[in-house]
């Protein structure tokens, strides 16, 4: 072995150790595409039933998914290819059926004893697979266990499975109680194959040894001395076995054990060998994946045959074994570079030794030597021998074939990934089409939208002219007692107020009057501003028809309310106080992006009624409330006071007599000429009822504006009408967003890193 | 053989309308309330001019301590007639006006007693003689209304389904006497509020005088159809005049509707303030004054018929011994005489009609009130 191959696997290893970077990149990208490609198949589901897309949406979802699963195995492709890059030795694995020196050759190599890396002359001994790699400095195991549930996995799992049990019980207690067939031919499935045979028995002493090794189900990785490990990696001993309580199976726990020591051979720093344990023997499901992943663990395989004591000719396992091999050679081109024959050079069959090599160039190398896989020899056990005759050649083809044996793999998932994209992309393009299909089809939902307006319109001018019809009836009618009743009202209140001296009693008033008469001489100043005084009051008294005329117009509003909220659902909340929903509609209606002025216009006009007594009323009594003045107009226009009376007893009482009968008169006139405005209020809301019904559905512009505000709020307006035609078209942007989304990752994947 | 023609004039309203200060409110003062004309309208009997002064007293004292009572005016128990002179002054003979005034409550059924209905069936034919159907609408209840009970109430107040059936009937006797003049007389009373030219200064007369011919338009419509010739006049007349309306409250009293009104004195206060009188007498007497002209023309042309028939009987030759016969009987000079007699009434009658000329020229200067008096 030259320093030059040491030197040249350096630089493979240094030259994977850039390249991982990039490859984990790509797997970014990739990851990218999965998840967007999940995303549209995500889309594509939720797309609401609709009949004609549903067949199409349901191929597209299927395609999406199998493109989905191509991905992921791309992934795990990248992921491997990564991992193998980033390996920072080159690993041989060491193959071979039971007793061909498998074991003898990784002690050869590696340095370790017996009772460290056990071999044994007749029954198979390494349990566990174990991988020994260079180290100048340690010496150590680092064995990581199973707990219940990786065990269960990984082991129990592939045994229940090829046994045609029911799944592997779910926790450690269920598997202690388990009812597992104590015979073969208790076991489903009629007949019990040989290979089922050997599977539950294996199983049950799974199961019986339990004991033994439960407590090391914990997870975790522990250092152990290399003089510890035996028990950890390999089958009891046949002493052992025969000890009560079927001796130590520690080893059923270990999932993993990774030896670090000095290796003889120390030229060639990276450097790792990997115990392949019964590979072509029985291959349970959960081993048949540890061979799967061997293409990424190891650059290489050493598959040792041996010729036996009574026969030359290659076993039945061992060509299982190259099979195995041939096929988990990944993006390697040929078997040839990454599966070897070792033929065991044991002094004891040197005789048959001839013949087996004939064997071998005959029936596997189809009778030229070298042709599909090479063929070493060495004496496993020869310390020399391996250095020359295997790890010599052996590294020095890896250390040419390697960079080829890379970049085949890395062109064969490059291929894969090409191709798959495309099929992505195409994928994309039928969702976009299908999307926009959905889309033109969900197209001719705002004729609905015109319809629905049209009817709305139809109800609104229906609701509307019979809410005009019925305020008119309502108070057009030549009597309006609810009027009359609130007139009565008023003017009995000041009847009252008078009956009762004015609110504060005639004598008291009277007292007044004559102290006020005594010291001003004359009965005019005090009269003068009493009768002003009762006309306020009077007045006042009058304008507490204000609630009854607010009523009137709350009931306007609430009438409206009802009409509109019957048709504009929610935009025009019934539960609120009316005026308070006429302002939100008219915010609405205000709205900056799509105004419907016309309809704002009316029903601002609508809340900007005033009916008030000081407005409406007040104008048309005042000249029967200017009566209560001390001076009015005389017959023939000239001023006359009404009241003189002589600041006396008798003459304070007739002033009351007279300010009384003056206040009366007021009120009963203010009365009188109310009631003949009987109608005004009622013809005033009448009035603005139909102007507010033209304004809202007569008018020139209030067309277009009810389909703007029903654009703008459809879906208060018909709350679940639209919903399924929105799904739809939200579906369908969704779906183009989603397959865009998928073209944009797929793209990026064609980028060079 | 007397020259005093008799006419009469009917009343027709139910209970507190109004009849009795209406008619008193006429015959008060009667010199005065003429004034100027060469006519007297005088008592023509004691118990007359007993009722007139009864009544007045009591209309006065309704205007007592400064307060208006409507009870001082008690409602009349039984019916009345007065009897009247009207005469032109210088001369000795006149028209005798009988005036039936009755207690209202006979008039409308609802209210009308049991032991009433013969009476009530005297003022009937009284009614149906008479030229002139004096109608006093109360105008409270006619203006204060607001709504369709009170309008209701209003005619009820007013008894308009009876008015319309007297003035049918009137009407009816009125017909058949062609060449006779015939007076319906629409007089709002208790109107006083509504009219700005007493002493009032709120103007509802238009709407008054509205209000009336819409109540009334049925009373019109029977006249006019039964007694074409008949005249129809609208007056307004106060009879107290310095009262101002407070307040008026629509009850029930005994299932009758009833209108209470409150009013305060206004003006001085002292005394009543009357206005439309004047208007109502002139429209009156026009009638009248009218109606005796027309009867004394045709006396006195009777009249000159006869005379001439007299005088030429008394100058007539009936031969030599007709002659002789006449003139030994004496039965000639008896003749004359007889002649000059008739020629002297003759000229009287003349006379008298000349001077109605006279007065009938005078009444159709004397101006009416726009605002109270109203002719269809
Ligand atoms: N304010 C006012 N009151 C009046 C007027 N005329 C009559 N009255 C009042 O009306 C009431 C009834 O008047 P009367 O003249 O007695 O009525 P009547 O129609 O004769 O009634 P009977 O005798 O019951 O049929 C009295 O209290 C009068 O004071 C008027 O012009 N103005
Ligand atoms: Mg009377």
């Amino acid at each position: 072995m030259t320093d030059d191959i040491g030197k040249r696997i350096e630089g493979i290893v240094a030259e994977r150790a850039r390249l991982a970077p990039l490859v984990r990149a790509d797997a970014q990208r990739w990851r990218a595409v999965l998840r967007s490609l999940l995303a549209l198949s995500q889309q594509l589901e939720q797309q609401p039933r609709q009949e004609e897309p549903h067949a199409v949406r349901d191929e597209l979802v299927a395609s999406a998914q199998v493109a989905a699963e191509e991905v992921e195995a791309l992934l795990e492709s990248f992921e491997r290819f990564a991992t193998r890059l980033l390996r920072s030795t080159i690993n041989v694995g060491v193959s071979g059926s039971a007793r061909v020196g498998k074991s003898t050759l990784l002690q050869t190599i590696s340095g370790l004893a017996d009772n460290e890396i056990p071999t044994g002359a007749d029954i198979p001994v390494t349990a566990v697979r174990s991988r020994i790699f260079h180290s100048d400095t340690r010496s150590r195991a680092l064995v990581s266990f199973h707990t219940y549930a990786s065990l269960r996995d990984e082991v129990l799992a592939g045994y229940h499975r090829d046994l045609g049990l029911p799944p592997a019980p779910a926790t450690l207690e269920a598997f202690r109680a388990f009812p597992y067939p104590q015979r073969p031919e208790d076991l489903p499935g009629g007949e019990p194959s040989p290979t089922s045979v050997v599977l539950l028995r294996r199983l049950l002493a799974m199961r019986d040894a339990l004991p033994s090794y439960e407590d090391l189900l914990t997870g975790d990785e522990r250092e152990i001395p290399l003089s510890e490990l035996r028990p950890f990696i390999a089958y009891p001993t046949h002493e052992e076995r025969m000890r009560p309580g079927h001796g130590d199976h520690r080893y059923l726990a270990v999932r993993d054990a990774r030896i670090e020591c000095p290796f003889p051979h120390a030229d060639v720093r990276h450097l790792g060998v990997l115990d392949l344990p019964g590979l072509g023997e029985l291959m349970v499901g959960a081993e048949a994946h540890h061979v799967d992943g061997l293409r990424d663990e190891v650059d290489a395989v050493v598959m040792v045959v041996r010729a036996s004591a009574t026969t030359a000719y290659l076993r039945e396992s061992d060509a299982r074994t190259l099979t195995l091999l041939q096929e988990s050679r990944g993006g390697v081109s040929t078997a040839r570079d990454f599966v070897f024959i070792l033929v065991n050079d044991v002094a004891v069959d040197r005789s048959r030794l001839a013949a087996l090599r004939h064997e071998i160039d005959l029936k596997i190398n189809d009778g030229v030597p070298d042709q599909y896989f090479q063929v070493l020899q060495a004496d496993a056990a020869n310390h020399g021998a391996v250095a020359a005759g295997v790890l010599g050649p052996l590294l020095a083809h890896l250390a040419e074939r390697l960079p080829v044996m890379d970049a085949q793999i890395h062109a064969a998932v490059s291929d894969s990934a090409s191709g798959l994209a495309t099929r992505i992309e195409a994928i994309a393009r039928t969702a976009m089409a299908h999307a926009e299909r959905v889309r033109r089809s969900a197209g001719v939902v705002d004729e609905g939208l015109q319809d629905r307006v049209n009817t709305l319109r139809g109800h609104l001018a229906r609701d509307l002219t019979a809410l005009v019809a019925d305020i008119s009836a309502k108070y057009a009618s030549t009597e309006d007692g609810e009027y009359a009743d609130a007139v009565e009202y008023a003017y009995r209140g000041v009847l009252g107020w008078t009956e009762a001296g004015f609110g504060e009693g005639r004598e008291s008033w009277q007292a007044r009057a004559l102290d006020r008469c005594v010291e001003d001489h004359n009965s005019t100043p005090f009269l003068s501003e009493e009768l002003n005084v009762l006309r306020v009051t009077i007045t006042q008294r009058f304008a507490a028809m204000d609630d009854f005329l607010s009523a009137r117009v709350t009931d306007l509003y609430a009438r409206v309310v009802a009409v509109l909220s019957a048709r504009l659902g929610e935009l025009v909340p019934a539960d609120t106080e009316p005026a308070k929903a006429l302002r939100q509609l008219r915010e609405l209606l205000t709205d900056p992006v799509e105004p419907s002025p016309s309809l704002a216009k009316a029903v601002e006009d609508l809340l900007e009624v005033r009916l008030d007594f000081r407005t409406q009323l007040y104008p048309r009594v005042r000249d029967a409330l200017a009566e209560c003045n001390l001076e009015v107009a005389g017959p023939s226009g000239q001023p006359q006071v009404q009241v003189i009376a002589a600041p006396t007893e008798a003459g304070v009482d007739r002033m009351y007599r007279a300010v009384l009968d003056i206040a009366e008169q007021t009120a009963f006139r203010t009365r009188q000429q109310l009631l003949t405005l009987a109608l005004e209020p009622g013809q005033a809301l009448r009035a603005v009822t139909e102007f507010f019904a033209d304004a809202f559905i007569r008018s020139r512009d209030s067309k277009r504006d009810l389909l703007r505000l029903a654009r703008g709020h459809r879906d208060r307006i018909w709350p679940d009408a639209f919903r399924e035609h929105d799904l739809a078209v939200t579906t369908a942007s969704a779906i183009t967003a989603a397959a865009e989304s998928v073209v944009a990752t797929v793209t990026e994947t064609r980028k060079a890193p | 053989m007397t020259d005093e023609l008799r006419y009469r004039i009917g009343l027709a309203g139910p209970s507190r309308v109004g009849k009795s200060s209406l008619v008193v409110s006429l015959l008060r003062d009667s010199r005065e309330q003429l004034g100027g004309l060469p006519l007297q309208l005088t008592a023509a009997d004691l118990a007359t001019e007993r009722r007139v002064a009864k009544t007045t007293t009591e209309l006065d004292n309704s205007l007592l301590r400064g307060e208006f009572n409507s009870d001082a005016l008690a409602g009349n128990v039984e019916a009345f007639t007065f009897q009247l002179r009207l005469a032109a002054k210088r001369s000795s003979t006149g028209v005798r006006i009988e005036l039936m005034d009755y207690p209202g409550k006979w008039f409308n059924p609802r209210t009308r007693p049991d032991d009433s209905v013969a009476d009530w069936a005297a003022c009937k034919d009284f009614i149906a003689d008479a030229s002139v159907l004096l109608v006093p609408v109360e105008a409270i209840g006619l203006m204060e209304n607001n709504n369709a009970w009170q309008r209701a109430a209003s005619k009820q107040l007013l008894a308009i389904e009876e008015v319309e059936k007297t003035a049918e009937w009137w009407a009816t006797a009125r017909g058949s006497y062609h060449d006779e003049p015939a007076l319906l007389l629409l007089c709002p009373v208790k109107c006083e509020s509504y009219l700005a030219d007493n002493l009032n200064t709120t103007d509802r007369a238009t709407e008054l005088h509205d209000a009336v011919r819409a109540m009334y338009a049925g009373v019109v419509k029977t006249v006019r159809a039964n007694a074409p010739h008949a005249e129809i006049a609208y007056c307004a007349v106060d009879t107290i005049g310095c009262v101002n309306l407070v307040r008026a409250e629509w009850t029930e009293v005994g299932g009758q509707p009833h209108i209470s009104a409150k009013y305060r004195i206004i003006g001085p206060g002292k005394s009543m303030s009357y206005k439309g009188i004047d208007d109502l007498l002139t429209l009156l007497l026009r009638h009248l004054v009218d109606a005796q002209h027309r009867a004394l023309e045709i006396i006195a042309n009777q009249r000159e018929r006869a005379a001439n028939d007299a005088k030429s009987l008394a100058i007539r030759n009936e031969g030599l011994i007709g002659n002789f016969l006449l003139s030994i009987s004496g039965r000639r000079r008896k003749r004359v005489y007889r002649s000059g007699v008739q020629r002297e009434e003759a000229d009287r009658t003349h006379q008298q009609v000349d001077e109605l000329n006279q007065v009938i020229k005078e009444l159709a200067e004397r101006p009416l009130s726009t605002k109270r008096v109203n002719t269809w």
